[in-house]
Formats: C-alpha cells, structure tokens, sequence
C-alpha cells in the first residue's frame, strides 16, 4: 500500500530535489561562513549534474550493504553527489580566497527556491493521493 | 539532516565575525591609549580565520570557520612631541598605538557584511524549513 508513495516517482523526485537542495545550501552555508578564511576555495556541486546523474541510477541511493535480500534499501537521504566543478571564472583574492558574495547569494536565493518548489510539488503530489484515500469527497 | 548543519555553519560564521568586531571596537576606542597592562602603549589586535570540520562526513564535506588566533600588530608606534604628557620620555616624545581610522573602517563594514551574509542564511535555512514542514500538514 506504501507503494503509493515509495513507488511514486514525482514524489521520489522531489526528494532527491530536496536532499540536493539542502546539501547545496550547507555547502553555500559553509562559503559564506569561509568568507574571510585566508586560503579558502569555494565548495560546490552541480546541481543539474547530481539530479541528471541520480535519477538516471548511476548513483546507488544507498550507502549500506545489502548481504542478503532481506535487506531493506535506505532511503536516497545519505547520498552525497559526486564532485565539485571548479568555478568559472575564479577571482582569487590576495588572501588566496576565491568565495564571491554575489554569487553565493544568488546561489542562496535559487537554491532555496528550489527546494520550496520541490516541496510545493511533493505537497501537491500528497494532497492527490489524499483525495484518493477520501474518495474524492471535498473536506 | 542538512537544515541544522546549515544553522551550525552559520552560528560559526556569525560567532566568528563578532569577534573580530569587537577587536575593531577595541582598536577603535584604544587608538590613544598610552598604557596597557604589558606595559608599553596598545598593539592593534586582528583575528585570523580558520577553516573548522564540523565533522559533517561526506566527499563535500562542508566547513564552519573560527578564529584561530588573535594577532597583535608588531608595527612601530606613532611617535608624537608632548612634553607635558606624564608618558613622554626624556625627549619629550609620547608613543601612540598604530592604529589607522580607516582601515579599522573598512574592516569594520566587511565584518558586518560578513555577518549579514551569515544571517542571510539562517533566513534562508528557516523558510526551507518551514516549506519542508509544510509537507506534513496535507489533508
């Protein structure tokens, strides 16, 4: 009967979204935290890339073992995208500091809104299901 | 769960940045203090950053920042003609901390920045939270 939700692949979707979502902003989180570090690189992944290559299966969404095949699979909550794409054009500063603030508030901005459209649509997805459970009686 | 680790960065970030505006605070209001408990006039105080683990796993592992040291400024001290001033040595000469006005500005408004951009992020990690809490109120 779960299913209904573990079998969906809207709902799948969104929360690999999501997940990407918030490991892009501690990362974000990380840069703007480092913004006088002296030597500090910016940390950051792709996020279209991590998306593309996560849902095309490339990446196993589980981190566990499985030694028998009663093993249940973890959720796609632990995984970590793969790398980090350099950034262009780099503007290192004297210090050897290469965070730009511009960038990493726009990122900050867009990577939020990604994960509040993510978890609109997860909402959206859940509120469907509902109406199925209730038969479709208005509430 | 990322959204915390997003809130730990930015506590570092902030904690960091506060520290090295009350450094300016004090090299602002010690900027003609001619005696000081190591004797001798103040030596102006910065604070150096350092990358800090958080012990958050992962192949992108993200990074808090803290102060790693206070430095004292080894520059030579102003020298001014006072006779009169009970500091004066033999020739009359009073040594002042050097301690230029504008570049504790300057380093002032980029630790408030710095700040901001930190709050600029809780902000950001609270209203993905409260859009990821959201999902739970379907019905």
């Amino acid at each position: 009967m779960f299913d209904l939700i573990s079998g969906n692949q809207m709902i799948q979707a969104m929360d690999l979204s999501m997940s990407l979502a918030s490991k892009r902003q501690t990362l974000i989180a990380s840069n703007l935290a480092n913004l006088d570090t002296p030597g500090y690189r910016t940390r950051d992944f792709s996020f279209e890339g991590a998306m593309k290559s996560a849902l095309a299966g490339q990446i196993s969404p589980s981190t566990l073992a499985a030694t028998s095949p009663r093993h249940m699979q973890g959720s796609s909550n632990g995984f970590l995208p793969p790398t980090t794409d350099a950034l262009q054009p780099s503007s290192e500063r004297n210090d050897g500091n290469d965070v730009s603030l511009d960038r990493e508030n726009m990122l900050l901005a867009r990577t939020q809104i990604n994960y509040q459209t993510a978890s609109t649509f997860m909402q959206v997805e859940l509120r469907k299901l509902y109406t199925v459970i209730r038969e479709g009686v208005a509430h | 769960m990322s959204i915390s680790q997003i809130f730990d960065i930015a506590s570092t970030g902030m904690a960091a940045q506060r520290l090295r505006v009350q450094l300016i605070a004090s090299n602002v209001a010690n900027s003609e203090t001619t005696r000081t408990k190591e004797g001798g006039p103040y030596r102006r105080r910065d604070a150096v950053f350092q990358t800090q683990d958080l012990g958050f796993a992962g192949a992108l592992a993200s990074a808090g920042v803290r102060v790693a040291s206070i430095q004292t400024s080894q520059e030579p001290f102003l020298t001014r003609y006072e006779p009169s001033h009970p500091d004066a040595d033999t020739d009359g000469v009073v040594k002042y901390p050097n301690i230029n006005p504008v570049e504790e500005m300057v380093n002032l408004t980029e630790a408030s920045r710095s700040y901001e951009a930190n709050i600029a992020v809780v902000r950001s990690a609270k209203t993905m939270a409260t859009s990821a809490l959201s999902i739970l109120s379907v019905q």
